[in-house]
């Protein structure tokens, strides 16, 4: 599905990934852990395309589902079936959620030569998706992620990702900022949305949605690349003991 | 150059003013005429005027416009191309006269609909007459020159307690020819106390094989407890000069709601408003939407003075720009120190579409009350990265991103228009005009 190999990427001539590696398969889910400043949220932006970061394409390669990402615009990334769960959803006055998700879906779907949906189609869709993330329905009319709660702007994020099922779903510290409720409403709606071929990198602080979204593998970011991988219970290690352990080990192996 | 093209016009005014008329359309004319001589035209030292390059407009000279006949067929089309339902009342005029045989005019006692010579023929010419005698004194050469060669136009007299129950349109057809010609049209509007009525004005270029000078001038007054939807459609074109001038005056416990959306622009177009709230507790909305392309410019200048105490203001400006337009915002308000409790707000929002695209815009307050709460803000930028990258994120490509943030930004100013299918239409026109554009 998608294959990271030393990537290298920097923001302002300030270097953040520094050799990162991973390997998703389909169907899997992957879990990035690691104190702040890590630079797990660039990984995530430079995977779906920002341009304000340069990656070193001399030394990088990524490949998604067998293709050069690097050389993608990001909505060509989109249509292939990549997506990415924003940490800020931005808001957008004066576009509603329906006429913006009906557009993005349309558009992916005429990319892929498969007919647009109208309407009618489409609202049937969206109102099926919207009760899969327990969406009030009036949410479609209102304008896309404006005046919503950071709960509500979260689960918006699911939403689109019900919608547009992407082959891969990168979700940016969804948790953050979301009390127990909106948790697992999102981590519901996360677990109905997994199947054998979607794959998933659930980017975060905290072990708590863990416990909701259960991993197959879990890595340590730490100084711009993955330094320890291990099962889930490497979550409930790191929940305990905190990241000073990794660190130290990291430091002796080096030495 | 700028002396021979006043020698020009005065000749065509003096030709002009040999017509015969009522009286109280000659003391117009008097006093057009005189303002005119004592006027000098604008140059971009004039502080009012500084944003403004005037000088293609007086690089021609602009003979007034013969009758000129349009087929039936190419007002039908027109007729048909407009958000006009069935039941609706509509005012036809080709270059400034009324044609009443293509309109559907009101008929309500005491009411008058129509065009002003005819009125000031009429049971209601004693009213009408009035009207005219207070009307606004022309503060530039432009208005004058409207002034001295007013020949008809149209009057909306909304006699007491009137609510007029479908939306009544105005459509203002400008046809030049092969010659460069001039029109000055006039719209008069008197709302009577507890009177209530949307208006639609639709300006059409229809013949711009020639540059076409135009000058419409709008004089409304509101009597107590009246209130009015006005809305205006343009859809010029590059080769048409536009003046505009509208003066309001609003007594005790009126509204206005005013939507001036810009279509098509006019190689210049220079838009004045100017409201007066005489009266206490009444509620004046300015809006303004343009899609400004070419090497066109608009200059919307705008002054609500508020005169009297607890009223309520907004102007709501919005320009995108393309090309290598240019775009200028003047928004004025005054608060005597007797207009206490004055609720205003003032927003001009920007978008250059293109790095030649130019926007100017000011505002400004003059405040001699103390208590009073007036807010005022300019943006002027492009589409924020942040949405865009968003947008892209979910699959949609960059020039349609583009056109959905366009939109998206002119979106509040469409959905606050009151009737349904004027709103529909004009969503419809601009979203149109964005696809084919951006």
């Amino acid at each position: 599905m998608l294959t990271i190999n030393n990537l290298h990427a920097s923001v302002n001539d300030q270097q953040i990934l520094k050799g990162l590696n991973l390997q998703i398969g389909p169907g899997e889910v992957h879990a990035i852990m690691g104190p702040n400043g890590s630079g797990k949220s660039t990984l995530a932006q430079i995977l779906a395309g920002h341009e304000s970061y340069t990656v070193d394409e001399e030394k990088s390669t990524v490949l998604f589902e067998g293709e050069n990402l690097l050389e993608l615009a990001p909505e060509e990334r989109a249509r292939k079936g990549l997506f990415l769960a924003f940490q800020y959803p931005v808001e957008i006055p004066g576009i509603s959620n329906a006429t913006f998700l009906q557009t993005a879906l349309n558009e992916i779907r005429k990319s892929r030569g498969e007919e647009e949906l109208d309407a009618l189609d489409f609202a049937r869709l969206l109102k099926e998706k919207m009760e899969l993330v327990e969406m009030p329905e009036d949410f479609k009319d209102r304008f896309v992620n404006y005046g919503f709660s950071g709960g509500e702007k979260k689960r918006n994020e699911i939403l689109q990702l019900a919608v547009l099922e992407p082959h891969l779903a990168i979700l940016d510290e969804t948790d953050s900022g979301l009390d127990i409720d909106a948790l697992r409403i999102v981590a519901d709606g996360v677990n109905k949305l997994r199947t054998p071929q979607r794959s998933f990198v659930v980017i975060t602080h905290y072990q708590r949605l863990l416990n909701y979204i259960q991993p197959d593998f879990v890595h340590v970011m730490y100084e711009g690349s993955l330094i320890h991988s291990g099962g889930k219970e490497l979550a409930l290690k790191l929940e305990e003991q905190g990241y000073d352990w990794i660190r130290q080990a990291d430091v002796s192996s080096v030495n | 150059m700028t002396l021979s093209l006043k020698d020009f016009y005065s000749e065509e005014i003096s030709t002009f003013q040999k017509n015969g008329a009522s009286s109280a359309l000659k003391q117009l004319w008097a006093r057009g005429n005189s303002l005119f001589q004592t006027m000098e035209f604008p140059t971009l030292k004039d502080e009012a005027w500084r944003n403004t390059n005037i000088r293609p407009l007086l690089g021609e000279a602009f003979a007034r416009t013969a009758m000129k006949e349009i087929s039936a067929e190419e007002i039908e089309n027109t007729v048909a191309s407009l958000p006009i339902q069935e039941e609706d009342y509509l005012l036809v005029t080709v270059n400034g006269i009324f044609h009443p045989e293509i309109s559907r005019v009101p008929v309500i006692a005491g009411s008058c609909f129509g065009g002003l010579r005819r009125a000031l023929q009429s049971e209601e010419s004693k009213r009408i007459e009035a009207l005219l005698d207070s009307s606004p004194q022309p503060k530039h050469i432009f208005t004058a020159l409207n002034e001295a060669f007013v020949d008809d136009g149209i009057v909306i007299s909304l006699s007491e307690g009137v609510a007029l129950p479908h939306t009544l349109h105005v459509l203002c057809l400008s046809a030049g020819g092969e010659e460069p010609q001039a029109i000055h049209e006039r719209l008069l509007v008197d709302v009577g106390r507890d009177a209530s009525a949307v208006l639609a004005i639709h300006h059409v270029t229809l013949d711009d094989r020639a540059p076409i000078f135009k000058t419409f001038v709008e004089d409304y007054r509101f009597n107590n407890n009246a209130s009015l939807t006005r809305l205006e459609s343009i859809r010029d074109s590059s080769s048409l000069y536009r003046i505009g001038h509208l003066s309001v005056e609003q007594k005790e416990g009126t509204r206005l709601d005013s939507f001036s959306l810009a279509l098509d622009g006019a190689k210049l177009t220079r838009n004045e408003i100017e409201v007066s709230l005489v009266e206490s507790d009444c509620i004046s909305n300015l809006y303004g939407l343009a899609l400004n392309r070419e090497r066109n410019l608009l200059d919307n200048d705008l002054l609500i003075h508020h005169h009297a105490p607890d009223c309520e203001s907004r102007m709501r400006y919005k320009q995108m720009l393309q090309d290598s337009s240019r775009g200028v915002f003047t928004g004025k308000i005054h608060v005597d120190q007797t207009a206490q409790k004055t609720n205003s707000e003032q927003l001009s929002a920007n978008i250059l579409l293109s790095p030649q695209a130019r926007m100017d815009a000011k505002p400004q307050l003059e405040i001699y009350a103390d208590d009073v709460r007036c807010t005022h803000g300019v943006t002027v930028g492009r589409p924020d990265p942040q949405l865009f990258f968003y947008l892209r994120s979910r699959g949609i490509d960059a020039p349609l991103a583009t056109k959905l943030l366009s939109f998206a930004f002119v979106e509040d100013i469409i959905s606050a228009i009151p009737v349904c299918s004027l709103r529909e239409w004009f969503s419809e026109e601009f979203w149109k005009r964005i696809q084919l554009a951006v």
